[in-house]
């Protein structure tokens, strides 16, 4: 529950709980298992569900007490990008986990004893004390070191939240336009703030199609065409899109920011906290016009 | 002629529109025979902006487009039509909303 695997930057969810946790949240994926290459059929695939990157990173900032648990090649590059103190915290960590089940069983240990005292057992002073000794603790020793970077002895330390802004920073910069992928984010969240539910939209020749709640109860109502920097759009392009989409009963819709977003200032900007630098941005306003055929002409 | 005067006289000879006149050398303003939705009442006036097919428009382009309407009206409009001019003569119109809107049910 609560895990978001990456496999090749993507996320990629096995786990029918979690898809379904996700669903609740709005955020929908697309399922891509037993035969991807008739994707026509994509209301019978089964699992894995892959999920767009702007899901990905949506659910990553909102909701985290999701995680995103890398693949081999995204670990050996948080491993790499660890600093010796990174290391010490994470220690320290299992460290104070191993602290806590001790505390457990020293409460768990006196709480016994004292009952027996009160039910009128003579116990001498000394063996009211917790002994380690004698009643041990649990603790886990692993197969392999954690010195040595090995995926499975991690799989406890993907939650922390220093682990996920590493691995988060990857998968940005595993983006081959980081700017265009902002872009994208920033109107899916907007569009996810708005009550829609979005999946992709190549389809009606759109980057999303937008529904007004779940897609398997509504037809779409919106076909999204994100516009970058400030660029501008052909008119004929709005005459193609605004056609189809009336013909299918939808709006056309082109979107983009007011705000340019600077790229180069990015790497500084995001590196101490991606996710709040994200949530900042989210802030800024996402202009958005909807182009229907007039019935006429 | 002029990109509006092709707009003009397509919707005054072609869609009958009435009362047809240009507004302030950017936008033509003038009544539909039949009312353009369901939701408008017969009675309203439409702006049509002129464009040429070949024209390319960035969001704050379209953005200036209402700003400039709000600054001639005093009300800035949910909606206007733009008149997409061809080489060929024909003229397509499309609504233009701002923001996100429901399709119109037909």
């Amino acid at each position: 529950m609560n895990k978001l695997p990456i496999s090749r930057n993507e996320g990629l969810i096995f786990d029918i709980e979690t898809i379904k946790s996700l669903r609740q949240l709005g955020i929908v994926g697309y399922l891509s298992g037993t035969l991807p290459l008739s994707t026509q059929q994509n209301n019978f695939l089964g699992v894995p569900l892959r999920l767009l990157f702007e899901e990905l990173l949506y659910v990553t900032v909102h909701h985290p007490e999701y995680f995103i648990v890398p693949d081999d090649v995204m670990f050996q590059g948080l491993y790499a990008s660890l600093t010796d103190d990174d290391l010490h915290r994470i220690r320290q960590f299992a460290e104070k986990e191993h602290n806590q089940r001790l505390e457990t069983k020293r409460k768990e240990f006196e709480a016994k004893m004292s009952q027996l005292r009160t039910n009128g057992k003579k116990i001498p002073d000394s063996a009211m004390i917790y002994n380690t000794e004698k009643e041990p603790v649990f603790h886990e020793i692993k197969n392999t070191s954690n010195h040595i970077p090995n995926i499975e002895t991690w799989n406890d330390h993907f939650d922390q939240p220093e682990v996920q802004t590493k691995l988060l920073l990857q998968l940005l910069q595993s983006r081959p336009n980081l700017s265009h992928s902002l872009t994208d984010y920033l109107i899916f969240s907007h569009l996810r703030s708005n009550g829609y539910f979005i999946t992709a939209g190549l389809r009606f020749g759109g980057k999303f199609v937008a529904y007004p709640g779940d897609p398997l109860r509504y037809h779409s109502h919106l076909i999204i065409k994100p516009v970058y920097n400030g660029e501008k759009i052909e008119l004929k392009k709005l005459v193609n899109g605004g056609r189809l989409a009336t013909a299918v009963k939808k709006v056309y819709v082109i979107a983009g920011l007011t705000n340019k977003i600077d790229v180069d200032g990015f790497g500084s900007q995001l590196q101490p906290n991606p996710k709040e630098f994200i949530k900042s941005l989210e802030a800024g306003p996402v202009k958005t016009f909807s182009f229907e055929w007039a019935g006429f002409g | 002629m002029s990109l509006l005067d092709v707009v003009q006289t397509n919707l005054e000879q072609f869609h009958f529109w009435t009362h047809v006149k240009v507004l302030d050398d950017f936008v033509i303003q003038g009544y539909p025979q039949e009312s353009l939705t369901k939701n408008t009442s017969q009675d309203a006036l439409e702006f049509v902006y002129p464009a040429h097919i070949s024209q390319k428009l960035s969001l704050s382009d379209i953005d200036g487009i209402f700003k400039k309407l709000d600054e001639l009206l005093g009300v800035r409009p949910k909606r206007i039509v733009m008149g997409i001019v061809t080489d060929d003569g024909s003229v397509v119109y499309y609504f233009a909303h701002e923001g996100l809107i429901k399709p119109s049910k037909v």
